[in-house]
């Protein structure tokens, strides 16, 4: 079991830097491409954050069906949307997370190179696909509010039909 | 995995002893249920372990929350959204039914009872964060509405769920 020093040392070797208190940043590459890399070290898990340079920017069902899907699918790594940027899109986001123990006996080391190689294991395996959904473009309409219309659209059914019995 | 020795379920036992968790065996060997109530929002929480049952290489945390008939395509965006919120836990709807699960490497010398505390009480705030935000989905709510007035609520004062207490 690596110490919480022992593993910021392990993330310094492998080449990821610095980026505040309990994060660091380094990039990958996978896919022909580069992705962002975030390991974060908190007090109670350690966190592979990974930026998949996609953005949703409006409601897309299809995707969201799509991560359920494969998060339902794995037993580690899970991919979400992370919080709106100026335009209120959301990029789709990649963690890769396990519970930690004590700062001495903070994670193995096994676990750290899990994370790692099991953030871009995903990526091969699902990246075109989601990328693929979000190529396609937004719902025309919204589940949720559709939803909703419909509910409406029933309800005046019903009060139409309703005055039709009462004579109105 | 070293020697391909996995943390025996005696072990398991031992921890969460040690931790204070108040547990019950399960139905199959190596499975054993948690229930934790919290008083503060009238809950009753079910939190299953299990030691290598689903997956060989993990000890599985987790709960199964709310049913999410007829709003399954707002469950899942709303779980979308709240797995980027929500470290270590994941949410996931299976069958109509959202579960949160956190997983542990099970591996002699990969894990420690604190990862089991870690992990239970991920998976009790995760339930506590999201309770809210699917019950406003089953009543035909906006997903995202729904998870960012939640986000306003636990970002604020007070969302703080504490060492689990068992029993």
């Amino acid at each position: 079991m690596l110490s919480r020093a022992e593993v910021a040392e392990v993330l310094n070797t492998i080449g990821f830097r610095q980026v505040g208190n309990s994060s660091w940043f380094g990039m990958g590459q996978e896919e022909g491409r580069a992705f962002p890399v975030f390991v974060h070290l908190k007090p109670a898990y350690i966190q592979a954050e990974v930026h998949l340079n996609l953005i949703s920017p409006c409601h897309i069902s299809a995707l969201y069906e799509r991560c359920n899907q494969i998060n339902s699918g794995i037993v580690l790594g899970k991919f979400g949307l992370g919080p709106k940027d100026k335009e209120g899109r959301r990029p789709l986001i990649l963690w890769v997370d396990l519970p930690t123990g004590t700062p001495d006996q903070y994670v193995a080391r096994e676990a750290v190179e899990a994370l790692l190689g099991i953030a871009f294991g995903l990526i091969r395996q699902h990246f075109r696909s989601l990328e693929e959904i979000i190529r396609t473009g937004c719902d025309t309409s919204r589940p949720a509010q559709s939803d909703r219309i419909g509910g409406g659209l029933l309800g005046q059914l019903r009060s139409l039909r309703r005055r039709g019995q009462e004579g109105g | 995995m070293p020697n391909g020795a996995f943390i025996p379920d005696q072990r398991v036992e031992e921890y969460l002893a040690q931790l204070g968790l108040v547990f019950h065996p399960g139905r199959h060997p190596g499975t054993w249920l948690l229930p934790f109530h919290d008083p503060d929002e009238g809950t009753h929480t079910l939190v299953i372990m299990e030691n290598g049952q689903a997956n060989e290489n993990f000890l599985s945390v987790f709960t199964t929350l709310t049913a999410m008939v007829g709003a399954r395509s707002s469950a899942e965006k709303a779980l979308a959204l709240a797995n980027g919120f929500v470290a270590v836990a994941k949410y996931v709807l299976i069958d109509d039914r959202v579960l949160v699960r956190s997983a542990i490497l099970r591996g002699e010398g990969q894990i420690c009872p604190e990862m089991l505390r870690n992990a239970v009480q991920v998976v009790l705030a995760a339930a506590k964060f999201i309770r809210p935000i699917l019950q406003a989905c089953l009543q035909g709510e906006d997903p995202e509405k729904a998870f960012e007035r939640r986000v306003g609520e636990v970002t604020g004062t007070g969302f703080q769920i504490g060492p689990p207490r068992g029993g």
